[in-house]
């Protein structure tokens, strides 16, 4: 009696979560006419890999807007746990394709962790990383700078504070440790290169077998996963991380534990981020397969910067648990062009408009580019896991065979004959050149010549 | 009406036992004394927890979060079995679906069925059937492996002395530190694109055995070694061989025991299954509570709540079936279980 009672009053007094409205299917079902035209060569469901990221969004929107299903494809898209899991999971055949960061396939490509042959047909976004440090290390760097106390500081932020912080906490017996989620990875890639452009030495790696590169490190990185990254911070394991969305927001918005120092559109724009990977076994087993996984992936990026309207009912499709599952307007916050820095002492918040933050298609965005692999190689190089010098031509050759331009093209061009894509959305070259602007440090790249880019570098694995 | 008490006793619903009794019963005072204290008792403290909790639950907020009210928890549970009540609809639906396109294809229903199954969500109520498969699969090997060598420790001093330190190592071995090793042997050894077990069941089934066949081991060395003396001399005496004495004399005298160990078995495997499960990314309830918690989602704290309640059920109801099994093979030996 008395618990039916206190059932009955909790009921009427609980709290109901916020509820969004559902987003409209457009055809779930695989297109059975579809496979048969295609020549399919798979009669099974495909298997998607994704990590709990923003950045699925192309695999997620094909899957949920049906554009898997208009090629005829049955598409199961399952989340991992972590980067590693992705990589293992893909070369054994447990998935078909994955989102995936593009050291990935480079450092398999090259024997970084173990060799395997891993493909790229299509890229799934540039940008779209932010680093992000701890309200005890942003405190001492504002107390150096009162421009740093106030909302709006100006970006790009330096790193070099950091090199005094790190000391300081030497001095206490503690280690300044930052957090990325891949040892081949964009997160590290971008968050050494940011501390690089500072002075301060995330540490070098001793040839491709070292999984830590912590030898002659000013700040400490070690690998964790995304999802993990807040409450990693909020236990004070590490002071600082770099990852993608929605996690800086999470620590934000949700948490209040730490800052965004600096989003790596500030670091490097136009830094190639996530790829859709597939194995080179696969791709030459099933080419009719490919052709029609990678149409549908270019109009789920085609739809995704089409209108701003579709990027909120993006976030109301990835908050669905069966993908990243965390709360609709945090998720929403960075893909529809604004991010918050964080929460002033009154409470508000330092929200800037960031429109170049997510980019799926435009810029180029979804073309799997060569240069986003040479450019992965001398990251490699300078950090010191690829361990001795190689000729410029190794650079592309290298590339070449991983970002299948070529893939990417055939289905693009398809895709133009029925009229559903624009001539100009195709680059006409494989790589691309980066002038200085779009490097913190002001040091522009040439894929043509990585072996003159890489000696620009003051802090470079000798 | 005697017997169906007793009968209750066995089964655990002890508690409605003087109720069965009553009309029979010389002294129905006490009988009815009897259930109004066994029943009344802890329903006293479930209400008082839970008011405690709805108490707390809505004045107290943690950095914002607001925590889940028992009824929210209740609210989430419905919500699982209604999704688990519309996926039947929706297969019944697919299956149609599956029909009509064979029919307009002219293909075989099994053909589109092989191209199209039926992709439900992920269901709470499958998820726990699944995690059940996997920890009878997981304390099965377990036990299967346990039961034969803790016969052979109990026999004989010397296997026990050359056992025993193995034993000692591996047994306070946590599920975590294993994860990671089975992890990385069964991605290698299996290699086949559809096997029989999915290998994230085999994985956390195998964690599973490895920390539950110690209980299993410990005890029925234990219940073997202490079978009582005159019942081996009657062995002697009769010239039974090895086996026969095993079988008819050795094995009998230490059921209980070994009973016992596999109860503490089946309890070490489901406490384990759980974060198996949440390493191996299992579909089963470990994966559910690490799908909520990776989301990040302050509603996922209701749901987590949930899974814990549903997993002390389970473990409450799988330990309750073990003393049952245990009273039903040895009916007198009650004192011992308790």
């Amino acid at each position: 009696m008395i618990r039916t009672a206190i059932l009955t009053a909790a009921i009427a007094a609980s709290v109901v979560a916020a509820d969004f409205t559902p987003y409209e299917r457009v055809n779930p079902t695989p297109d059975m006419k579809k496979a048969i035209a295609n020549k399919l060569e798979l009669k099974r469901p495909l298997k998607f890999g994704m990590i709990k990221l923003t950045d699925c969004a192309a695999i997620v929107v094909a899957k949920e807007l049906g554009y898997f299903a208009a090629e005829g494809i049955a598409a199961d898209v399952i989340v991992q746990p972590n980067w590693q899991a992705v990589r293992d999971n893909l070369v054994n055949g447990d998935l078909d394709g994955s989102h995936m960061l593009y050291g990935h396939p480079m450092g398999a490509a090259i024997g970084i962790g173990a060799q395997a042959d891993i493909v790229v047909p299509y890229n799934m976004s540039i940008n779209g990383m932010g680093i992000s440090l701890s309200n005890d290390v942003w405190n001492r760097m504002a107390a150096k700078d009162p421009a740093l106390a106030k909302p709006g500081y100006p970006m790009p932020l330096s790193a070099a504070p950091l090199k005094d912080i790190a000391t300081a906490y030497r001095a206490d017996g503690k280690t300044l440790t930052m957090f990325m989620t891949y040892p081949a990875g964009s997160h590290n890639f971008n968050l050494r290169y940011w501390l690089g452009s500072g002075g301060v030495n995330p540490g070098f790696y001793d040839g491709p077998q070292d999984a830590k590169g912590v030898t002659g490190a000013d700040v400490v990185l070690q690998v964790n996963p995304p999802p993990q990254m807040v409450s990693a911070m909020n236990q004070g394991n590490c002071q600082g991380f770099c990852v993608g969305e929605p996690w800086n927001m999470k620590l934000t918005i949700a948490e209040k534990t730490g800052r965004l120092a600096i989003p790596s559109n500030y670091v490097f724009d136009g830094s190639p981020d996530k790829v859709f990977g597939m194995t080179k076994k696969f791709v030459d087993a099933n080419p009719n397969t490919t052709k029609a996984v990678v149409r549908a992936l270019i109009r789920a990026g085609h739809w995704l910067d089409e209108s701003m309207d579709n990027r909120r009912k993006l976030a109301e499709m990835l908050a669905n648990k069966d993908y990243i599952g965390a709360a609709p307007e945090i998720i929403a916050e960075s893909i529809t062009g604004t991010l918050v820095y964080g929460v002033g002492a009154d409470g508000a918040l330092d929200r800037r408009p960031e429109p170049q933050f997510n980019v799926f298609y435009k810029r180029f965005a979804s073309f799997p580019l060569t240069s986003h692999g040479v450019w992965c190689l001398t990251q490699m190089r300078r950090w010191g896991m690829i361990a001795e010098d190689k000729p410029d031509a190794w650079y592309q050759e290298t590339a070449a065979k991983v970002f299948r331009t070529d893939l990417y093209r055939a289905a693009f061009a398809s895709l133009q004959a029925e009229g559903l894509v624009k001539t100009e959305d195709l680059p006409e070259k494989d790589g691309i050149s980066y002038p200085a602007e779009a490097f913190i440090d002001k040091i522009a790249f040439n894929p043509a010549k990585p072996n003159d880019y890489i000696k620009q570098f003051t802090i470079r694995k000798p | 009406m005697q017997r169906f008490a007793s009968a209750l006793d066995i089964c655990g619903f002890g508690w409605f036992a003087p109720l069965a009794r009553l009309p029979s019963s010389p002294d129905r005072m006490h009988e009815l004394r009897q259930f109004t204290l066994r029943v009344g008792l802890p329903m006293i403290a479930i209400s008082t927890l839970l008011f405690a909790w709805h108490v707390v639950a809505t004045s107290v907020q943690v950095g914002g979060m607001i925590l889940p009210t028992p009824a929210l928890v209740w609210d989430k549970g419905v919500e699982q079995v209604r999704e688990w009540r519309e996926d039947g609809v929706a297969r019944t639906a697919h299956t149609a679906l599956v029909a009509k396109t064979a029919a307009d294809q002219g293909m075989t229903v099994n053909e589109v069925k092989q191209f199209m199954p039926f992709q439900g969500k992920r269901l709470f109520v499958n998820q726990i059937w699944l995690s059940l498969e996997t920890v009878f699969l997981g304390v099965g090997v377990g036990v299967l492996i346990a039961i034969p060598l803790g016969i052979l420790c109990g026999l004989s001093g010397t296997v026990f002395t050359m056992a025993n330190p193995l034993i000692q190592l591996f047994k306070p071995v946590s599920p975590l530190a294993w994860f990671p090793v089975v992890y990385m042997i069964i991605n290698k050894a299996v290699t086949s694109q559809d096997p029989l077990l999915p290998k994230s069941l085999v994985i956390a089934a195998i964690v599973v055995a490895l920390c539950s066949l110690w209980p299993a081991l410990v005890n029925t060395a234990n219940g073997v070694a202490n079978v009582d003396k005159d019942h081996r001399n009657v062995a002697r005496v009769l010239n039974l061989g090895w086996f026969r004495t095993v079988w008819s004399i050795v094995l009998p005298s230490a059921m209980p025991a070994i009973f016992t160990g596999i109860r503490v078995s089946l309890g070490v495997g489901w406490m384990v299954l759980i974060a198996a499960e949440m390493m191996a990314v299992s579909p089963g309830i470990g994966g559910f509570v690490w799908d909520w918690y990776q989301s990040s989602n302050d509603i996922a704290l209701a749901y987590l709540v949930l899974a814990v309640i549903v997993i002390g059920s389970i473990g409450f109801f799988l330990d309750r079936l073990c003393i049952t099994i245990q009273l039903l093979l040895s009916r007198g030996a009650i004192a011992q279980v308790r």
